[in-house]
């Protein structure tokens, strides 16, 4: 138990003082998602030869969804400094909730947290549900709406 | 068994340094402006890995000693300890590595395991300290017992095996660009390690090497880093999360998921937990291989080009 302290107290504390110095110097940038230009360059990365229809942002600048010219949704999400990217599937998704300018995204994937998109009003809200439900193909899966 | 190579691991010993090291990193991007970057939340979660990984080490690391120790004791000769059996154990243990590490990317079981130190985003010093948790249950250390049955000692072993892991420290970072011709010739590189951690389709599964990068060129998997196809670090599809318990077991959650689907075969369900990585029977994901044959389709004019 000893052994196991001496490894865990300093590198908690090593932990803290690597952290207060990423913040003092300045060299971490947490992205926020304002701006399309940045969504659009990592959907490239991640999903090369497939076009971007329309760009749906979050209020919050915190995630994001992408229509595709080929019918696919992906929701992109801030993490850090950089994004993680999900293509939108029955398969994927667990729940799909709106509520007045809200529209929360739950999946079945275990690394991703519950996802809230705040929209400008109800009506952008419903045609990026109605987007997301047209997209996946409803009628073939079991009902994703919670 | 000599005094040094008893009690607390080298790994371990090293630690402060790996922390120096960190912190004279971080520095040294802000000074220069360039050479890597650093996101707080990830590097914690980073170290924090390496920290449970010690921990886990520590309380299960007996059963691996006492494999060994099992097998050592079946070898029909017990070489000395001394320079010269230290110099070729290093060099069969790094051999060792070298497998161990490439049957962690191309089977699912091994690379539960291993993906959390490829599940940052980012490339830097405390990537290296992202270790998994869960390194007993991959079965990674049965490549270790031929080298006991040679008559190579456990702690000798363990020993060099340690010394291996502190040389791999340094090489992950974006501070280093190219090391002298001769060295990057013979030893793995920070440029080498760099191909590994990438995810650009060309890069996927290559530069398995722990010290010597002459294993990848004698077995077919070195790729060289290229200036026009800069990495791009992390997994083909990154995680959502920092939170070290779901970065730690999100793949053997995978396997569970995937593997009780219904209306799978027996030989489906094992190929969900031991074929490659990114495996499906409906064709719904891709594996590196695919990858690769996706990026030549859409770009013909790199076919044939290393690592595609």
């Amino acid at each position: 138990m000893q052994d196991i302290l001496i490894v865990v107290i300093p590198s908690l504390i090593a932990i803290v003082i690597m952290v207060l110095l990423i913040k003092a110097t300045g060299i971490a940038r947490p992205v926020l998602l304002k701006d399309e230009a940045p969504v659009r360059r990592t959907i490239a990365e991640h999903f090369e030869g497939e076009d971007v229809e329309r760009i749906m942002l979050s209020e919050d600048g915190n995630s994001a969804l992408a229509f595709m010219k080929n019918g696919e949704v992906l929701l992109v999400r801030a993490l850090g400094d950089r994004m993680a990217v999900r293509s939108l599937n029955a398969n994927v998704l667990a729940s799909l909730l709106g509520h007045e300018n809200t529209l929360e995204l739950k999946l079945k994937d275990f690394t991703w947290p519950r996802t809230r998109l705040i929209f400008e009003d109800v009506t952008a809200r419903q045609n990026a549900e109605n987007a997301i439900s047209t997209a996946i193909d409803l009628n073939s899966q079991e009902p994703i709406h919670a | 068994m000599p005094e040094f190579m008893q009690g607390t691991p080298v790994t371990v010993l090293a630690a402060p340094f790996f922390v120096l090291l960190i912190l004279a990193e971080i520095i040294l991007i802000r000074v220069r402006g360039k050479g890597g970057e650093y996101e707080s939340k990830d590097a914690a979660t980073s170290v924090f890995m390496g920290l449970g990984s010690s921990v886990v080490d520590g309380l299960v690391g007996f059963v691996s000693v006492g494999l060994l120790l099992f097998a050592y004791n079946l070898a029909p000769i017990k070489l000395p300890i001394n320079w010269v059996t230290g110099a070729a154990c290093f060099l069969l243990v790094d051999l060792a590595y070298y497998w161990i590490h490439r049957y962690y990317h191309r089977s699912r079981w091994g690379w539960a395991a291993h993906v959390i130190h490829h599940s940052s985003q980012h490339y830097n010093l405390t990537t290296a300290l992202r270790q998994t948790w869960t390194g007993l249950l991959s079965g990674g250390v049965l490549l270790f017992v031929p080298i006991t049955l040679l008559g190579f000692h456990p702690g000798l072993i363990a020993f060099v095996y340690g010394l291996n892991l502190i040389y791999q420290f340094w090489f992950h970072t974006e501070t280093i660009d190219q090391c002298p011709r001769w060295f990057e010739a013979i030893m793995n590189t920070p440029s080498h390690h760099r191909v590994h951690h990438a995810n650009n389709p060309r890069y996927l599964d290559s530069n398995y090497a722990g010290v010597l990068i002459i294993w990848d060129k004698m077995f077919g998997t070195f790729v060289a880093e290229r200036k026009d196809d800069a990495p791009r670090y992390g997994l083909v599809s990154d995680l959502g999360t920092f939170n070290p318990l779901r970065v730690a077991t999100h793949e053997y959650v995978g396997i569970i998921k995937d593997a009780a689907q219904k209306g799978l075969t027996v030989k489906e369900r094992l190929w969900y937990i031991f074929a490659e990585p990114g495996w499906c029977h409906d064709g719904g994901r891709k594996s590196s291989c695919q990858i690769k044959a996706d990026y030549v389709a859409h770009h013909p004019e790199h076919t044939g080009e290393p690592g595609l």
